[in-house]
């Protein structure tokens, strides 16, 4: 059982509040539209303290965070008003190429993690190939010392300001579909590419479609052994575990629906004093002490084989639920407001910017990507499949 | 009931509403009208003036039924069904139920021109976004004029007049306020909803009323009217649910993951299974609610508020599981599901609060009991 060294949790709280730009905190928690400025303005402030990634191993230019105080940062930080921090790099494939990368692509691709000077995004997802990923069927077919790749990845998230795409690819095949999987790092700037956004309903331009058409990688950008890319796939979800309960989202959230609620006026009342809605703020209250007692229980070395491997399931799940009904209660909350989703002056165009000061648009756009949570990174259906054959037995 | 509307006659509309939705709103062409003029389409809009459509809300001398509910019913089925985005509730249905029979003159020249869709009315009425019932009107009417703020009113910004809630500043009674919104002192702010239509908020100062309508018993043809509209909401879910829980289906059907179709997971199955128990349900209420219509207004709130507590379960329960069971692919606006996912949205909150629902539901019928 590891537990917090003293003054952890303090120092990234004292840390979060001197800082943070308020502008940038006050965008975070009104669910203001981030711009790929706004996030590397939050690096830049990790960098100044060395925390950007504070979980890798010192000998990486990491601080050695243990499981614990990487998911406490996580959680501080997150409540505090911190942005996202975007795992693609940081959290995804830094830690597969340090755990399995060559020498040189140790040295080529950690240090420009480390620094934020470059960008990183996930190609597993394919139309045909979703919560089901092993029927992928993006292609690499081995030509001299390269690979071409051809295939269309989906769903791939801030593309559009990447440099560096890490992505699954078919390299054999027959056999297990997972088999013949390989773990390639392409550079975006590869003729071949073609990225497309996809819109989608809360207006904001998150995802995208990624076609690969005869791109050509080096085979110096193979990570490990051909064939092994599944493992890598999965180390990589694994080690995903401290975070995807995403749990001081949801205390941020629903910090914010108590003021949301202590504002609103109903029958002449604050709504945190109507009975009904007070005992739907406690359920939610009670839910998260539920959900950071099992975090706390999963990252803190206390439980083992299975159990510790279902636990990023079960804390998926539920985080999963708890952030969409924090957002639906918020938007509930804004009552007749909660369907005005900013002030039109021309014809509606998908990506369209709402007009973010208006006090719904914040909620509202958060009530429309919760939705998305329950579906991407192993949906909802997903984790309770895990859930029943791994511990159950089902 | 009116005896005009009778079995065949009603089959007979819905029968022609479930085809023009089929033929004449087709999904791609309403992306086009979303994002052109005033975000509709004036041609569907006359469509339906020609048809008959926008005077159902109306008195029979305008070719509708009154106060009977059923066929605005199959109307805003139609609405939800095809997500159109024509001022057909805020016109057709809020005002038009509002002006009813009134016999003042001035009244008629509205219901003529809601009738031929010549114009375009919208009721302004909700003050606090929070109100539940409805009851908080604060706007005034003094010397002809009126002074208040208005919120969220469907369509206000392509509206030709407001019709206006306001308190007599005399009588202290609700009254109903004709306004231009091109007249002096009233201030308009364009609003987009979540699901892209369009609504304005208003500020009126000293604004001039036209003619100040149904003056005597406004406050309880207002609250007629609210119910009418909140059961005719319940039938714009009842047609969008339903249309998302068939592209449900269909996806459940023809998607395939770990070799089979994702409708081959028992899960799925029920999950699917209880979206068309809750369906069946809402129908079966709406049309109870419907013929307990015109009974007391104790049995009308009771079967209205059954009617939007049980119709907000649906909305939200179907929203949610078709955007789930459509994966990443639910939540793009290029598939219709997310579309009808915003629209139940925009429903859910007209409708009002479900708790609110369901203690009126509760009060009617310990108020029932007692009298029987």
């Amino acid at each position: 059982m590891t537990k917090l060294a003293p003054g952890f949790r303090e120092e990234v709280r004292a840390f979060c509040a001197a800082e943070l730009p308020s502008s940038l905190v006050h965008k975070v928690i009104h669910n203001h539209v981030l711009e790929k400025d706004d996030y590397l303005c939050y690096l830049d402030v990790l960098a100044r303290k060395g925390w950007v990634v504070g979980h890798w191993p010192r000998e990486h230019g990491g601080c050695g965070w243990s499981p614990l105080e990487r998911f406490v940062f996580e959680e501080e930080t997150t409540r505090a008003g911190a942005p996202w921090l975007i795992p693609f790099g940081v959290n995804y494939v830094g830690p597969v190429i340090y755990t399995y990368g060559s020498e040189w692509q140790k040295q080529r691709f950690l240090p420009r993690i480390r620094d934020s000077s470059e960008w990183w995004a996930q190609g597993y997802s394919e139309p045909g190939a979703g919560s089901d990923l092993a029927a992928l069927s993006t292609r690499a077919v081995r030509d001299g010392d390269h690979y071409v790749v051809t295939g269309q990845k989906t769903w791939t998230t801030y593309v559009q300001w990447a440099d560096w795409l890490f992505c699954l690819a078919r390299t054999a095949q027959g056999e297990r579909p997972q088999s013949a999987i390989s773990f390639l790092l392409i550079d975006l700037k590869s003729p071949g590419i073609t990225i497309r956004p996809i819109a989608t309903m809360d207006g904001y331009h998150h995802v995208n479609d990624v076609f690969l058409d005869d791109v050509r990688v080096p085979v110096e950008n193979l990570v490990g052994d051909e064939g092994k890319g599944w493992t890598y796939a999965k180390f990589l979800l694994a080690n995903e575990r401290a975070t995807v309960s995403d749990v001081g989202h949801s205390a941020r959230q629903l910090a914010r629906l108590k003021g949301i609620a202590a504002q609103r006026m109903r029958s002449g009342r604050p709504l945190r004093d109507d009975a009904a809605f007070a005992r739907r703020l406690a359920e939610l209250e009670l839910r998260l002490f539920v959900l950071q007692a099992t975090c706390y229980r999963a990252v803190s070395g206390s439980m083992q084989g299975a159990a510790l491997d279902t636990a990023a399931s079960i804390m998926k799940l539920r985080g999963s639920e708890l952030r969409q009904d924090i957002a639906e209660a918020a938007a509930d909350a804004l009552g007749l407001d909660g369907i005005v989703f900013g002030t039109a002056n021309g014809p509606t165009k998908a990506f369209a910017t709402p007009d973010d000061e208006l006090v719904s648009v914040g909620p509202i756009r958060d009530y429309l990507h919760s939705r998305a949570v329950s579906i991407y990174g192993g949906s909802s259906e997903i984790q309770r499949n895990i859930v029943a054959k791994a511990v159950l037995g089902l | 009931m009116n005896a005009a509307l009778d079995a065949e006659t009603l089959a007979m509309l819905d029968e022609s509403m479930v085809r023009f939705a089929r033929t004449q709103y087709e999904f791609g062409q309403r992306r086009a009208w979303l994002g052109q003029g005033r975000g509709f389409s004036p041609e569907r809009w006359r469509d339906y003036g020609e048809l008959g459509w926008l005077a159902l809300a109306l008195p029979a001398e305008h070719g509708g039924f009154g106060d009977d509910p059923r066929a605005t019913g199959r109307l805003m089925e139609y609405v939800g069904r095809s997500l159109a985005l024509e001022p057909v509730f805020a016109s057709a249905v809020q005002c038009a139920h509002l002006l009813g029979e009134g016999a003042d003159p001035r009244t008629e020249q509205w219901r003529a021109v809601i009738a031929s869709g010549e114009q375009i009315l919208a009721l302004a009425h909700a003050e606090n976004p929070n109100d539940v019932d409805g009851s908080e009107v604060r706007t005034s009417l003094r010397n002809g004029r009126v002074t208040g703020e208005k919120r969220a009113v469907l369509h206000g910004d392509v509206a030709d007049r407001v019709l206006v809630s306001a308190r007599d500043a005399d009588s202290g009674d609700v009254v109903i306020a004709c306004v231009d919104p091109m007249a002096a002192g009233v201030a308009v702010k364009r609003l987009k909803l979540v699901d892209g239509r369009s609504a304005a908020e208003f500020c009126f100062a000293e604004a001039e009323a036209e003619a100040v309508i149904i003056a005597p018993d406004a406050a309880s043809r207002l609250a007629h009217t609210l119910d009418y509209a909140r059961l005719a909401l319940c039938s714009e879910i009842y047609g969008a649910a339903s249309a998302l829980q068939e592209a449900t289906l269909e996806h459940l059907k023809t998607r395939r993951q770990f070799g089979r179709p994702l409708g081959a997971n028992q899960a799925l199955a029920h999950r699917m299974t209880d979206l068309h128990v809750l369906r069946e349900e809402l129908r079966a209420v709406i049309d109870t609610a419907e013929l307990a219509f015109d009974a007391s207004s104790i049995e009308r709130a009771r079967a209205v508020s059954a009617t939007a507590a049980h119709a907000l379960t649906v909305a939200r329960q179907t929203a949610h599981e078709a955007v789930q069971m459509h994966g990443g692919m639910g939540i793009t606006d290029e598939l219709s599901a997310s579309h009808y996912f915003r629209r139940l949205m925009v429903c859910t909150r007209l409708i009002g609060d479900r708790e609110w629902h369901l203690a009126r539901f509760a009060a009617a019928t310990s108020e029932a009991g007692d009298v029987a």
